[in-house]
Parts: structure tokens; sequence; C-alpha cells
């Protein structure tokens, strides 16, 4: 069981089953494939296999980074060519080979080896996957809401939040859309205090896209934006409803028992009410601009359009852990270009004019070039010679 | 400068298709001379290429991985540069014929988008994008690059039974294809690797979340699992020559669907990329 549990096979069919689900959940995203107990079960063998496979190969791994000229085996294929050990010693350290030697019985072994590093890509990115995984479990305990307020409000955290973060509120100070030279937006920037257990721990805070604000593990995005109408109502009979009401941009609200719109026209806000019995009525509006908004005598004054910032308020847990993984997984990918593994294993002829070596290498291409290179540089050395 | 971009480009186009007509006569005719033009062609394909991709970086003042047709050029420019080096280094000229469709088709894709530049909206307007991008670049040049010789491998393997057809004659052995795909993948996923990694950072600094499952996110990673496998079933399996080839092709089918099927089929978080989508 456990032999399956690691193997390769186990592991491609894993692979497979993960990439077909993937291409399923992005055709049918209604499904909500990735949050199902079949994608999570899958994703769990992954992680068991993938541990399992590491832990299995690591200690292989290890022999391999302690190879030295002892392993160097008496039979095999092996290669004559007419070079003494010392020539062919300093020819291997000028290519960047470290050559570790062993005189036994007589017989002196050589073991020169290239590309070390490299042994170690596939094992840190098997690491790094594992890592990933882990923070990315750690991650879905995180809790995110949003925050919406227009300049000068002090916001409540959202209800989300409130198990780590009682009595927090934002403050927010200002709310500006950037622009570059050419007069395109540049970014949406947003300044607030930030209070925390009711004590203020950000102050002139700033977050913008690309650039969110951090609190410890707290995290404050620049989320988006939208403009409210900002409308004052008088003279209802409920006197609860006269007050200042922020209505969204194009979307129905009901004050007073009757539907009111507020939207931008042509760049002009413009107002409609309606009470569903009589076609609607509105109007362009400026500031100060009031209309009647019901029979009893109530009025509503359009005050001025403010833009609201939307910022999105997370904690993350598993974040710095994903990181870590992406850093390593990183490393690894570099690791891959620091040269293909390849070894000499020699054994220098009595006398020492002549040495046996045997390329080898995991890719059959680099041995050829291996070889001829060998070939090349002794056939060169000897006409040099001469 | 901006009505310069158009006939540019159709130079460009025109190179390639050049190119790719040369190749193929040369391999009809089995004429070394003709097909040593076709590469001088795609040489001029590519000076046509890089003069584009300047031009854009001076007309938007940086580097041009902004949008679909910025990423395309620089596609098509990094699949030819691809070539370029591996014909050069393995003298591998016979697999251009393979090669120049996929960088016509693509490029016949350039000349029809909108050119109009495009205010870079304030999420792009980041480090990590050049990171981000050139890593995809040089990653999806690889594996198309890769895609060609494993068809070619697949083509001549077919044909090897019978030696005097012109695949056997005319294309390298059948190890030399299937190590240079090979070659060409390993160096494909750690940059695909690396275009997933800061994809993944930048995604966490901008929307607040490193992974969403986008479809444009999830593609790639389809991507790197099938490379990823490619790799493991090589090594561990053995699995090299026509089975790798076709893993190899299935590789690229989904780079090509990360790139155009799911901009314009199945629209999510990188909607912006393909103009008009």
């Amino acid at each position: 069981m456990l032999k399956f549990l690691s193997s390769l096979k186990l592991a491609v069919i894993l692979i497979a089953a993960i990439a077909v689900m993937s291409i399923l959940a992005t055709i049918y995203p209604d499904a909500d494939a990735f949050n199902s107990w079949s994608f999570r079960i899958l994703m769990i063998a992954f992680f068991l296999n993938l541990s399992l496979c590491t832990i299995k190969l690591l200690p292989g791994f290890r022999k391999q980074l302690q190879r030295s000229a002892g392993d160097v085996p008496m039979e095999g294929a092996y290669r004559i060519y007419g070079v003494q050990e010392e020539a062919l010693t300093a020819w291997l350290k000028e290519s960047h080979y470290k050559v570790d030697r062993l005189e036994q019985n007589g017989q002196v072994r050589l073991l020169a080896q290239k590309g070390k590093w490299s042994l170690a890509a596939p094992h840190l990115l098997h690491i790094s996957l594992l890592v990933i995984l882990v923070g990315a479990l750690i991650s879905t305990f995180n809790t995110q809401g949003y925050v919406m307020g227009q300049v000068g409000q002090t916001r409540p955290f959202p209800d989300e939040l409130n198990s780590v973060y009682q009595d927090s509120t934002v403050e927010i100070l200002d709310f500006q859309t950037t622009y570059d030279a050419q007069q395109s937006i540049d970014n949406w920037v947003t300044h607030f205090n930030l209070y925390i257990n009711g004590k203020l721990v950000g102050e002139n805070a700033e977050t913008k896209v690309n650039s969110p604000y951090r609190y410890g593990s707290l995290m404050i995005y620049q989320n988006s934006y939208d403009y409210r109408y900002l409308m004052e109502v008088q003279g209802a009979a409920d006197a609860e409803m006269n007050t200042t009401y922020g209505l969204p941009d194009n979307q129905p609200s009901t004050i007073a028992g009757q539907t009111v719109v507020a939207a931008t026209i042509d760049g002009k806000p413009y107002v409609q009410i309606s009470d569903h019995k009589n076609p609607p009525r509105g109007q362009f509006v400026e500031p100060g601009d009031s209309l009647i908004l019901n029979d009893e005598g109530a009025t509503i004054t359009y005050l001025d359009t403010a833009a609201y910032t939307i910022l999105e308020v997370k904690t993350r847990r598993g974040t710095y852990v994903v990181f870590l993984g992406f850093i390593l997984a990183t490393l690894a990918s570099l690791l891959f270009f620091s040269g293909r593994y390849r070894e000499m294993r020699i054994l220098v002829g009595q006398g020492g004019t002549q040495c046996k070596i045997w390329c080898f290498s995991k890719n059959s291409v680099i041995t050829e070039e291996m070889e001829e290179t060998l070939a090349q540089n002794w056939m060169k050395r000897q006409q040099e010679a001469e | 400068m901006e009505h310069l971009q158009l006939p540019l480009l159709w130079f460009m186009l025109a190179a390639y298709i050049g190119a790719m007509v040369v190749y193929g006569f040369s391999f009809w005719s089995r004429n070394i001379r003709m097909r040593k033009l076709a590469t001088s062609i795609v040489y001029i394909g590519l000076a046509l290429n890089t003069l584009a991709l300047l031009l854009r970086t001076a007309l938007i003042k940086g580097l041009p991985l902004n949008n679909g047709f910025e990423f395309g050029l620089s596609f098509v420019f990094a699949v030819v540069t691809a070539y370029v080096i591996v014909e050069y280094k393995f003298k591998l000229d016979a697999i251009g014929m393979f090669v120049m469709p996929v960088v016509v088709v693509i490029s016949c894709w350039l000349v029809s988008v909108d050119l109009t530049i495009q205010p870079v909206m304030p999420a792009l307007r980041s480090y990590w994008l050049a990171v981000h991008v050139s890593a995809a670049v040089i990653a999806y040049g690889s594996f198309a690059l890769s895609f060609a010789v494993s068809v070619a491998y697949l083509l001549k393997d077919k044909k090897e039974v019978d030696f005097s057809s012109r695949l056997n004659q005319e294309l390298p052995a059948l190890k030399v294809l299937d190590a240079v795909a090979y070659k060409l993948v390993f160096i494909g996923l750690p940059f695909l690797t690396i275009m997933l990694v800061t994809g993944a950072v930048w995604a966490e600094y901008a929307w607040g979340t490193f992974w969403s499952w986008d479809p444009k996110e999830t593609w790639a990673l389809i991507t790197w699992l099938i490379y990823a496998a490619y790799l493991h079933t090589r090594f561990l399996k053995g699995f090299k020559g026509r089975r790798a080839a076709w893993i190899a092709v299935l590789g690229f089918v989904a780079v090509i669907f990360t790139f155009f099927g799911v901009s314009y089929l199945l629209p999510g978080m990188h909607s912006y990329l393909v103009p008009n989508a």
C-alpha cells in the first residue's frame, strides 16, 4: 500500500486527474469544482503522494551527494584514453569538475563531478510544492470582508473579522484617483486612520492598487470605488426619514415610500422619483436643487456626489508560508539551470600513461557530448604536442 | 509613428510566410541552398519583428508586455529567436518547416487585432509585470519550438521504415529531435514555474489573493502539470521518443488554449489581455 502511495504511477494518475478536473472546472464554473470534496480529496492524495515520494527519494539524493572516488566501480562502460593522470586532472579542474582521488591497493581511482547543485532542484521543487499546499491549507482559515465609506466617515470593520478584531474601525481621510502624465488613471489611493480595539495603530495610512497597507497579519487593499449621491430628505411624516442618504449610482432606493434613482447622464447628475402609480418624474440637478418626494410634502435635496472607497480587509495567516514555498520553487527553477549533473569515473592505468574513463549522465546526448569532448581534447593536445 | 505599426507587421508576416514557403520548397526539392535562403528570410523576419517591438516600446514608453497584442508580438519574437539559436547550435534548419507555420498563425492574428494604444490599467502598473510576462514569453517560446520539433519527430518516426522518404533524408536523426525537444521543455518548465510564482505573488498584492482559480491561472497550471508529467515520465519511466513527443504536443495545445482559448472563450480576471475579447 505504502509502495503504491509513494509511486510515480500514482503521481501521474493524480496529476492527470487534477488537470482533467481543472479543465472541467473552467468549462463549468458554476459547479464550483475547486471547493468540492472530490477536488479536496484529490489534493490530499497528491500531498500524501508527493510527501512520501520526497521522503523516499531523499536518502538516494544524500548518497549521491556523498559519492566519492571509492564509489568508482572497477567494471563498466569504460573507454581508454591516452592521457596521464596529472594532465587529465588539470583539464578536469579547468573544465570546472570537482575531482576526488583515491589510491587503494596500487589502483588510482578518480571521480570527477559537475552540476551537483542541479541534483537538488527536483527535490527542492517537491518540497516547495508541499510548503505551498500547507500554506494554501492554512490560508483557507483566513477571514476577509469589505469596508466602504466616503471621506470623513468612520466605518467599522466587517462582521467577518469581528471575532479577531473587536471595536476596530477605519476613518477615511482621503480618497483620490491619481493620473499619469498622459492623463490616464494611474491609481486609486485611500488615506485612513486605522483603529484596532479602539487604539489608533495606523495614522494617515495609505493603501493603493498593487501596494496594500499592512498591520501585522492584517492587510487592507484598495479594492474598488464607487460614487454616491448625497441626498437630504426634509418634511417626511416619519421623522426618522429626515436624514442624509448616500444613493448608489443607477440603483433604485426606497425612501419614504418612493423609489428614487440617481445616475450621471452626459456628465450631469439626474434624479428620478417613482411612486409606481404615476409615470416617473425626473430632472437634472445641481447641488442645492430640491424635488418634491411625496404627497405629504416631503422634499429631497441633492447635496453633492461623493466618491466612496471600497477597501478589502483581510487576515493572511498562510500567505507567508505560501510565499516561502514560492521562494523555494523559484530557487529550484534557477538550480535547474546550474548545469545538468554529469560525472566521469576514472581508473588510472598502471604506468600512468593512459586512463580508463566512463562518462556518465542520465541524458545520453550529454554522455555522447562528454565522450566527444574527451576524444577531441586529447587528440587535439596530442597534435599540439607533436 | 503609431501608423507605422501595421505596415511593419505586414512586412514581418510576409517574411515569415516567405520563409515558410521556401522551407517547403526546399524540402520537396531537397535543395539545401534554398533552405539556407529560407533561414536568411527568417533573419529578415526576426529583424522586422525586433523593429516592431522597439517601435511599440517607444510608443508606449515601456516594455511591450501589457496586453494580448504585445504579448503575442513578444511570443513570436521568442519562438523565432529560440529557433535561430537551436538552428545555429544544432544545425537544425530542417525543422524550420515545422516552426514557421506556428509563427505565421500567430503573426496573422497579430495583424488582425486592434493596435491602438490604450492606457494601462492601474493593476498592471507594477514591476511584477515585467518578470511575470517575460517568463511567460520565454516559457511559451521554448514550448512552441519543442512542439514543432516533436511534430517533426512524430512524422519522421512514422516514415522510419521507408528509408527513401524525404522526411528521413531531410530531417535530423530521431535521437537528435527527441533530445532537442527535451532540452527545450527543460528550459521552458522552470520559466513557467517562475511565471506562475511571480503571477501569484503579484496577484496577492494587486487582488488580495495569490490564487483565485481564474481560468487563465488554472490553464497555466494545467500546462505546468502536463510538462511536469513530461519530465517525470521521461526521467523515471523512460518515456522518450514517440510518447514524449505526444506529451509535448499536448502541452503546446494547452499553451495555445491558455493564450487564445481562455481569452476568447473563458473570460476572467485576465480578460484585458486580448483586444476586443
